[in-house]
C-alpha cells in the first residue's frame, strides 16, 4: 500500500514530464522527507504525527512538481540521452577491429598520399572534366630488352575525395604514339613479342594515392622511340585528348 | 516573526548561494540551518528548495556530488567560482535595495 | 566538477561529430544510396550525369551475422556511355564488388543479375526483343610434357529468350527460374560454366577451373508490327551469368 508520502512524491513526479529524472528526484526527496521525520521524533513526536508534520512542511506536490519540470526540460533530457548514446555508440565503432586495422592506416596512408603531391610542371599539357583536372608530361625514356619504355607522367587533382577502394579510372585510357594505337594494358611480368608488342602498364612505385590528388606513371613499352603519345577517353565526355611530347629530348 | 511568500520569493537564491558559501550542504541541512540562522522567519515549503537547487544546478552556479552520510546516499551541493560571483552581484544589489527603501521608509516616517 | 546536463550535451554532439568524421573518412567516404554511388562511378571513372536506369537490390543474412549483407546492382547512363556497377555493403562499409567490376560500353550494355540478363540502349522505339546466347564448349588441357596449354572447341549451344521492355532503356530476359538445379546440365547457367574449363597443370585427379569467356549476345529489337529494328551484338562474361545475385 503506498503511504501518504508515495502518494505526494507520485504526484510530484507525476508532473516531471522528463520521466528518466523522477527516479533521482524521488530519492532526493524521501531522503530529505525521512531526515525531518527522525529529527521530530527525536524531539518526541509519535511517529504518525512526525509523518503527518514532515509531509505537510513539504509543501504542495502539484507546486513542487511544476516548478521541477520546468528545471528538468523534457528537450533537453532527451537530446542528452540521444547524444550519450551516440557517442557511445561512435566510439564503439571508432575502438572497433576492423576501423583500427584497416581503417586507420588507411587514414594515415592516403594522407600521407596526399601531403606527397608535387606541382605538375608548368609544361605539362592539362585537360579539366567535371570531376577532376588531368596533366601530363613526359618521363623518362629508356632502352629495355631491345624495347624502348617511354614513362608518361599523370597528376590527378580530384574536386572530392574519392573513395577508399580503387584509383581514379585511368584504365580506360587508349594510348597511342605517333606510330598508332597500343594494345591495351598489360601485367609489368608479362613479356610479348611480335606485333602486339606495343603496350602499356602501370609503374607502381611512382604512384601515390592520397584522399583527392594522385600521381601515377604509365610505362609505355614501345618498338622504337616515339615522338610524342597521347591519352584518351573511350567514353561519354571522352572528346579529349591529352598529348606529351619527347621531341625534344630526341 | 513569518515573512510574506512575495518578499521572500526574490531573495530566496541568494540565501541559498550564502548557505552554501561557507560550506557544501544537502537539501534538508540547508533548511535547518536557513531556519536556525534567521531564527525560524524564513521558512520556505521545503520541497520548494529542490526545483531551485535543481535549477542552481543547471545554471552552474552550484555543483553536486553525491555522498553517503549514516547509511543514506545524499546529494551534496556546493557553491562553484560562478555561484559566488552571482552571490557578490546579489548581495550588491541587495545593498542598494535595501538602502533605498530604507530611504523611502524613513523619509515617509519624518514627513 | 561535474559538467551540467547542458554542457555534457554539447560536449557529446561535439565528440559525435569528431567521431563521425572520423569514421566516415576512414571508411573512405562510402556511399549509402544510389545517387551518392553514381556519384562515386563518375569520379573514379572520369564521366558526368550518370542517371540510374535499373536498381537491384539484394540482401542476405547469415545466422552468425548481426548484420545482413546487402548489394545493389545500377544499370546507368549518360549520353551514348552506359554503365553497370555493384556495391556490397555490410553495415556501414561499402566496397564496390571486384567480382563483377565495373562495366562500360557505348551504345548499348548488357549485364546479367541473379538469373536475368538486362539489356540497356535507346529503345524508345522498339516494342520488344529477342535474345539469343551461345555457348561453345571450350577445354583447355595442359600437356604435361611440353607444359603448353591447347584449346579445344567443342559444340555449340544457342539459347533463345523472349524479352520483356522494363522502360525506355531496358529490356529483361529470364533465363533461369526461381529454383533451377545447380544439376541442370542443360541450362544456360550450368554450360556458361561447365563448358568452359581450364584443366590444370599437373592435376591427376582431372582438377580443373572455369575460365573467363565472352560469350556473343545477340539482341534482336522488333516495332510494333513485329518487323525487325536493329539487332545488336553484344558479350557477356559466362562467370555473370552463373552467378547466384
Amino acid at each position: 500500500m503506498r503511504d501518504d508520502f508515495q502518494i505526494w512524491v507520485d504526484a510530484v513526479c507525476e508532473q516531471v514530464r522528463f520521466w528518466p529524472d523522477r527516479k533521482g528526484i524521488e530519492k532526493e526527496l524521501r531522503v530529505h522527507y525521512e531526515d525531518r521525520c527522525r529529527d521530530l521524533e527525536r524531539l518526541h513526536y509519535e511517529r504518525p504525527l512526525a509523518a503527518q508534520r514532515s509531509l505537510e512542511a513539504m509543501g504542495n506536490a502539484q507546486e513542487v512538481g511544476r516548478a521541477l519540470d520546468r528545471v528538468h526540460k523534457p528537450w533537453l533530457g532527451w537530446l542528452w540521452e540521444v547524444s550519450r548514446c551516440l557517442a557511445l555508440a561512435l566510439t564503439v565503432l571508432a575502438l572497433s577491429a576492423n576501423f583500427l586495422t584497416i581503417g586507420l592506416p588507411t587514414l594515415a596512408e592516403r594522407t600521407r598520399g596526399e601531403l606527397a603531391w608535387e606541382e605538375p610542371p608548368e609544361s605539362a599539357s592539362r585537360v579539366e572534366l567535371e570531376h577532376a583536372t588531368i596533366w601530363a608530361a613526359p618521363g623518362d625514356l629508356r632502352e629495355q630488352d631491345g624495347k624502348t619504355v617511354a614513362e608518361v607522367r599523370l597528376w590527378i587533382k580530384m574536386r572530392d575525395p574519392l573513395a577508399a577502394n580503387g584509383g581514379v579510372g585511368t584504365l580506360f585510357f587508349t594510348w597511342r604514339d605517333d606510330k598508332g594505337e597500343l594494345s591495351r594494358w598489360e601485367f609489368d611480368s608479362f613479356s610479348r613479342t611480335g606485333p602486339e608488342s606495343r603496350y602499356w602498364t602501370y609503374n607502381a612505385e611512382a604512384s601515390s594515392t592520397g584522399w583527392t590528388r594522385f600521381r601515377q606513371t604509365v610505362k609505355l613499352v614501345l618498338d622504337g622511340p616515339p615522338r610524342w603519345a597521347e591519352a584518351s577517353y573511350p567514353l561519354s565526355g571522352g572528346d579529349w585528348t591529352l598529348q606529351v611530347k619527347w621531341e625534344e629530348a630526341l | 516573526m513569518k515573512i510574506d511568500k512575495s518578499l521572500m520569493s526574490g531573495s530566496t537564491m541568494m540565501l541559498i548561494l550564502s548557505l552554501l558559501a561557507k560550506e557544501e550542504m544537502y537539501g534538508y541541512q540547508m533548511i535547518t540551518e536557513l531556519a536556525r540562522r534567521s531564527n525560524k522567519t524564513f521558512e520556505l515549503k521545503e520541497g520548494t528548495l529542490y526545483p531551485i537547487l535543481h535549477g542552481l544546478e543547471a545554471e552552474r552556479l552550484v555543483s553536486v556530488r553525491e555522498k553517503k552520510a549514516d547509511g543514506r546516499v545524499r546529494k551534496y551541493y556546493r557553491i562553484t567560482k560562478k555561484g559566488l560571483k552571482t552571490l557578490d552581484t546579489k548581495k550588491e544589489e541587495w545593498g542598494v535595495f535595501t538602502e533605498q527603501v530604507n530611504a523611502v521608509i524613513h523619509g515617509a516616517s519624518l514627513a | 566538477m561535474r559538467l551540467t546536463r547542458g554542457q555534457q550535451t554539447v560536449r557529446n554532439l561535439i565528440l559525435c561529430v569528431l567521431l563521425g568524421t572520423l569514421s566516415y573518412t576512414a571508411l573512405g567516404f562510402p556511399p549509402y544510396t544510389v545517387q551518392g554511388m553514381l556519384d562515386r562511378v563518375e569520379r573514379q571513372y572520369l564521366l558526368s550525369g550518370l542517371e540510374p536506369l535499373l536498381v537491384k537490390r539484394n540482401s542476405l543474412r547469415y545466422s552468425n551475422d548481426f548484420f545482413s549483407w546487402h548489394t545493389t546492382s545500377v544499370l546507368a547512363r549518360t549520353g551514348d556511355t552506359y554503365v553497370y556497377a555493384s556495391w556490397s555493403r555490410h553495415f556501414l562499409e561499402v566496397w564496390p564488388e571486384y567480382g563483377r567490376n565495373l562495366n562500360m560500353g557505348r551504345d548499348a550494355l548488357c549485364t546479367a543479375i541473379d538469373g536475368t540478363l538486362y539489356v540497356a540502349g535507346p529503345f524508345e522505339n522498339a516494342a520488344s526483343a529477342a535474345v539469343e546466347i551461345t555457348v561453345e564448349r571450350t577445354t583447355q588441357v595442359c600437356d604435361p610434357e611440353t607444359e603448353e596449354y591447347t584449346t579445344a572447341l567443342g559444340e555449340q549451344r544457342t539459347y533463345s529468350y523472349p524479352g520483356i521492355k522494363v522502360n525506355n532503356g531496358i529490356f529483361s530476359f529470364r533465363y533461369r527460374e526461381e529454383g533451377e538445379s545447380w544439376l541442370d546440365e542443360s541450362s544456360l547457367s550450368s554450360t556458361s560454366r561447365e563448358w568452359y574449363r581450364e584443366y590444370l597443370k599437373g592435376s591427376t585427379g582431372g582438377g580443373y577451373s572455369i575460365i573467363h569467356a565472352d560469350l556473343p549476345v545477340k539482341v534482336t529489337l522488333y516495332d510494333g508490327d513485329g518487323g525487325v529494328l536493329e539487332i545488336l551484338a553484344l558479350t557477356i562474361d559466362n562467370y555473370e551469368l552463373d552467378s547466384r545475385w
